[in-house]
């Protein structure tokens, strides 16, 4: 089996036999293969392997447009600690505003 | 290369390890031979220093009760108990993927027990458990404190491209916060030479009083003109009128078998170990590229006492006339062009490279160390990850270009992108992409920028020789 042993996204373990697996099933949009396979959903949220992962579907689904797309994402980032996202501020609240709540 | 008279002791799975003043937990892990920090999440493959910069998943180790440190990016201290998140399966050295891997194809965990419902429940208790890599901090962490900035001007990034639009901002008359992520400025320039220009630059930025750097910070997240910045201690919200997004770029991965094995890194990750942690990325380190920035590396690795045995270049003989000028005619590199490399091999750490020449010839190369490098990717997830700035940023793939020839005008004022984010292809272009930025932004809010901007044009120009 080719590929089995060729890592294409580190955090999560997806090698390039994986990938070929999930384009077999019919996973070839990029919003896809990022859900079936968790690529980018790993720690570094896609840094080590967004668009070399992206290139290699699109060579092997062959180039309709589509699949290069990036898929979307969400904040943070970067990954942070609970207690960190639990200290950022949000905005500050006047006393008209929460009058106008009331 | 650790001297021991002044050496940082600390602690490793109960073992001791001596580091030097400056050098990060990982790079002194990895110049004491402890290769494999870390054991993959689905395989449990042994993996060591690949980024060297913070980002890839491949030195998460638990540092003092907190689990899942950064570790490459974390100074060693002395007394630091430093412990692998998954302790004995590490020491087993299991490595499932030709057990396990056809029995749990990619996509199973959609498959598997998911009918009668009671059985997954059993199911997903379990994968959790294997698939976890850490426990709850003890003691358990406390909650930051939170710091609330306001700034004219925020800059992501202080790397050349940043550092060029701080400064030229600032000396534009903007108040300007600078966050970089490491806890000096120069980003992947880093060292910076003192007399040179971004060395002067990053002089001129410390004393700046307009200037707020947010050192070893970094911005999680942008809402339209709010950065919310992890601080490491602190927590911080900035509002700002504009921001410069500077990130810079990741370097790319190469597939081919064993392309995870410990040892396997990219040429920043090697750059970074030699230059900045005093550490060397092996003894005899081979380099699989597809483009020039290895080539740039090899007279670092040979000055370092590192033997080079091969560059196996994926592109034509007729493409790599620039890069090979680059290297020195004195001390020739076997470079294998139109190549592929087939397998690394190895347990614990890489120990030979198997690759097939142009004409077909198998070749087996020695090494303890391979250097990849796959292209560029731009870093703008923060762009990309932004909402609440309507369609301008959603719509949008990627940073937005600076248009350089402009004096003011963009389309959005959140994120402008400048360097190496936007394709800038060498330190000092970035450098002065950044100040046209900068002056841009200075010219929007209304500050005069005199000849400044023509000047930076004519720099910049220079930069890239045209």
């Amino acid at each position: 089996v080719t590929g089995r042993h060729s890592f294409v996204c580190l955090c999560l373990d997806l090698t390039e036999h994986d990938l070929d697996r999930a384009i077999a099933e019919g996973f070839t949009h990029s919003e896809l293969v990022k859900r079936y396979t968790g690529a980018f959903m790993g720690p570094c949220q896609g840094k080590s392997c967004m668009d070399g992962l992206l290139e290699l579907l699109a060579t092997k689904v062959g180039d309709s447009g589509a699949p290069a797309r990036r898929p979307t994402m969400r904040p943070p980032a970067y990954p942070v600690t609970f207690a960190m996202a639990a200290a950022l501020p949000g905005p500050e609240i006047s006393d008209d505003d929460e009058e106008a709540a009331c | 290369m650790t001297d021991r008279a002044d050496g940082i002791e600390f602690r490793f799975n109960g073992r001791s390890v001596t580091a030097r003043p400056g050098q990060s937990v990982a790079a002194a892990l990895h110049a004491n031979g402890i290769t494999a920090l870390t054991v993959s999440s689905k395989y449990h493959r042994p993996r060591g220093i690949f980024c060297a910069a913070g980002r890839c998943p491949n030195c998460l180790l638990n540092v003092d009760g907190r689990p899942n440190v950064r570790t490459c990016t974390v100074e060693a201290e002395r007394g630091m108990d430093v412990r692998s998140e998954l302790g004995r399966m590490h020491a087993a050295g299991l490595r499932g993927i030709d057990l396990v891997g056809p029995l749990f194809p990619v996509g199973f965990q959609y498959r598997y027990f998911k009918r009668p419902e009671w059985a997954y429940r059993i199911w997903e208790n379990r994968l959790r458990r294997t698939a976890s890599h850490t426990s709850l901090p003890v003691p358990a962490t406390a909650v930051p404190p939170a710091r609330r900035l306001a700034s004219e001007l925020a800059v992501v990034g202080a790397g050349p491209a940043g550092m060029g639009a701080a400064l030229a901002a600032a000396d534009a008359g903007l108040r300007v916060v600078l966050v970089s992520r490491s806890a000096s400025l120069g980003g992947a320039a880093q060292p910076l030479e003192g007399d040179s220009v971004l060395g002067r630059a990053a002089a001129r930025l410390e004393t700046a009083e307009s200037v707020q750097i947010l050192q070893a910070a970094t911005v999680v997240a942008q809402f339209g003109t709010v950065l919310a910045v992890d601080g490491g201690r602190e927590a911080m919200r900035i509002e700002v009128r504009e921001s410069i997004l500077a990130s810079g770029a990741y370097e790319r991965l190469l597939p081919f078998d064993g392309n995870d094995l410990p040892g396997v890194m990219l040429a920043g990750a090697a750059r970074r170990l030699l230059a900045q942690q005093g550490t060397r990325p092996g003894r005899r380190v081979a380099i699989v590229t597809d483009n020039d920035s290895p080539y740039h590396l090899v007279a670092e690795l040979l000055a370092a006492g590192i033997e080079v045995p091969v560059i196996v270049d994926l592109r034509a003989a007729a493409e790599l006339e620039q890069a090979q000028a680059t290297l020195d005619a004195g001390r020739p590199v076997r470079v294998e062009p139109a190549a592929r490399a087939i397998r690394a091999g190895g347990w614990q750490r890489v120990r030979w490279l198997r690759a097939r020449s142009a004409t077909g010839h198998a070749l087996k190369i020695e090494c303890d160390a391979i250097v990849i490098s796959g292209g560029w990717q731009p870093a703008d997830e923060l762009r990309r990850a932004a909402t609440g700035y309507g369609a301008i940023v959603l719509e949008s793939h990627g940073a937005e270009a600076i248009d350089w020839q402009s004096e003011s005008a963009v389309t959005s004022v959140v994120l402008q992108g400048a360097g190496s984010v936007v394709g800038a292809r060498s330190a000092l272009e970035a450098f002065y992409q950044g100040q046209i930025a900068g002056l841009q932004a200075a010219s929007r809010q209304g500050r005069d920028v005199g000849p400044a901007l023509e000047r930076a044009r004519t720099e910049l120009r220079r930069a890239v020789g045209s």
